[in-house]
């Protein structure tokens, strides 16, 4: 099947999802699909950096709570307008990226991993701190975000919302990787010193990945606060944060679309296990370890490497 | 003539080891400088200060007229200093084309590129392609790099250093580690490099193979103990009683 007509297949398939699943009587699943959608955008996101950038953030979940936080704070004050809330997101994530991108990217491996961490605890506890905004307890958003005449809190809405969303940076990601700047960005991840013997000044070149990275992540943030009208500094943690990593590395580094099959999965094991059993954590990771073993390179690598085979 | 590269007094210490000793150094416009001389001598260390991966302590770098001391590494690439590695650097993990590519972009791109297809753009394919042909690369174009042969991946690599028409060439043993073939060919390939039409680049030769230097060499810098111990024609540095000396603490380890 040429490629064109798959990818067309799976976006019909995610837009009819909600018709399906009221068909079968599970309206609860569309929340679920929006979940992954969201945290589909901010693996997406992280693999730019770490799949392309050979970057590894453990910080990435700074950029969900960036996003949350600007929805609960814009609603709070009763400016329920969807498109402040995205804009305010992208320029707090924006700087947030440039501001510790520019010290972070100072270092490289353990270091960098160490100081995206560093960063994403300070904004965490920034976050605890902010009593009025419910501070330890988080902040209940009573008002729903809107877009226009779409009220985000209906359930199928805000799942297209989501869906169109991802689909947007999945296209503005490939061409991205495929333009001059990825070409560039992947030769350094694979040898900085050759790329420096060359002329480039890679710092600018991860410095920007780095910014548009935390960017899109934090739109996946609005999208997790408009779901679940709820904003707390635990959107930040670093587990969280590991989560999105793992994600990443299960669907197979360096591929973007891998990174959406990553999310998926992962949610679902969960969804499935903690239904199973409360020792479920157990299980999983066990999967994992399963999965580092047979499949470096992920899910996307497995199934590429079935097709070869056939 | 005036020299286009010419260094005053480069001091480079790592803890209590001086690595570079005030070594004074000048390369011409066309000139292939050779720096000989035997293992720990510093030559390696000198290129690095040359190409901006290392600071010195001490000393200045003028290049073109300009002083370029405390400039970091890319921009001198920028102002036409390409580099050759000892250990070959290319990028591994892309083939060949993609390498050949990444060199043209850095000689014509500026700004990011982020709206620019780089695998579709013509200007770039075509500028690889002529380096890949000039380098006796070009049928093995969609290899890996990572998987070609040891002097192949030396041809590449000089392929990518001349992308950008540099006007100084530092090659850190280009022949070394290479077989007789390859060795007669990279030969060939830095004779041709020196004498086509319009380019003439200077160059800076480190090397262990004695007798390609010979073959190549304009003038022979020998250094020992990071010292700058002679200076000097070909003819006139095989004759040198210091030099032998030097190579014949080496030769009796």
């Amino acid at each position: 099947m040429p490629r064109a007509a798959l990818w067309a297949i799976l976006l019909a398939m995610a837009v009819l999802l909600p018709f399906a699943a009221d068909l079968a009587g599970q309206g609860y699943y569309v929340g679920f699909a929006t979940r992954v959608a969201i945290f589909a955008i901010a693996a997406l996101s992280l693999d730019l950096i770490l799949g392309y950038g050979g970057l590894v953030s453990l910080g990435h979940a700074a950029f969900l709570g960036i996003g949350a936080y600007s929805v609960g704070i814009w609603t709070s004050h009763g400016v329920t307008a969807a498109p402040v809330h995205w804009a305010t997101a992208l320029a707090a994530g924006g700087l947030f990226a440039l501001v510790t991108g520019l010290i972070a990217l100072r270092t490289a491996g353990v270091a960098f991993i160490m100081i995206t961490l560093a960063f994403a605890q300070m904004l965490f506890f920034l976050a605890v701190s902010l009593k009025a905004y419910g501070g330890d307890d988080g902040l209940t958003l009573w008002d729903a975000a809107r877009l226009g005449p779409l009220d985000l809190s209906d359930d199928r809405t805000l799942y297209w919302v989501a869906i169109a969303w991802l689909v947007l940076f999945l296209l503005l990601g490939r061409h991205l990787v495929a333009s001059r700047f990825g070409l560039v960005l992947q030769g350094a991840r694979s040898n900085e010193r050759r790329m420096r013997a060359l002329g480039f000044d890679i710092r600018r070149h991860r410095l920007l990945a780095y910014v548009l990275s935390g960017m899109a992540a934090s739109i996946a943030g609005c999208l997790l606060a408009h779901m679940t009208d709820f904003v707390s500094p635990a959107y930040m943690s670093w587990q969280r944060s590991g989560e999105l990593v793992v994600m990443v590395l299960l669907g197979g580094i360096g591929t973007l679309h891998g990174a959406i099959l990553g999310a998926a999965v992962l949610l679902i094991l969960e969804e499935v296990l903690a239904g199973l059993t409360q020792h479920w954590m157990l299980i999983l990771g066990a999967i994992l370890v399963a999965m580092a073993l047979v499949a470096r390179r992920g899910l996307h690598g497995l199934l590429a490497a079935l097709r070869g085979r056939r | 003539m005036t020299p286009l590269l010419s260094v005053r007094g480069l001091v480079r210490r790592y803890g209590a080891l001086v690595a570079v000793d005030h070594v004074e150094f000048t390369v011409l416009p066309g000139e292939v400088h050779a720096v000989i001389g035997p293992n720990g001598a510093g030559k390696s260390s000198f290129l690095a200060l040359l190409a901006g991966e290392a600071r010195p302590d001490a000393g200045e770098i003028e290049f073109a007229g300009t002083n370029i001391t405390r400039l970091p590494a890319f921009a001198r690439a920028r102002l036409g200093i390409a580099r050759a590695f000892q250990i070959t650097a290319v990028i591994p993990d892309f083939p060949v084309l993609q390498n050949a590519v990444l060199a043209v972009l850095a000689s014509v791109g500026r700004g990011f590129g982020m709206g620019r297809a780089a695998m579709h753009d013509p200007v770039l394919l075509d500028g690889a392609r002529r380096l890949l042909a000039r380098v006796g690369l070009a049928a093995q174009e969609s290899r890996l790099a990572g998987d070609l042969a040891h002097g192949a991946q030396r041809q590449l690599e000089l392929a990518m250093a001349l992308a950008g028409r540099p006007r100084l060439l530092l090659l850190d043993e280009p022949i070394a580690g290479t077989g007789p073939e390859e060795s007669r060919a990279m030969v060939a390939l830095l004779q041709s490099i020196r004498q086509a039409p319009g380019e003439r680049p200077g160059i800076v030769l480190v090397e262990h193979d004695l007798e390609a230097v010979f073959a190549l060499a304009d003038r022979i810098t020998v250094m020992a103990e990071g010292r700058v111990i002679a200076c000097d024609v070909p003819d006139r540095i095989r004759a040198d009683a210091a030099v032998r000396a030097a190579y014949l603490g080496d030769d009796a380890r």
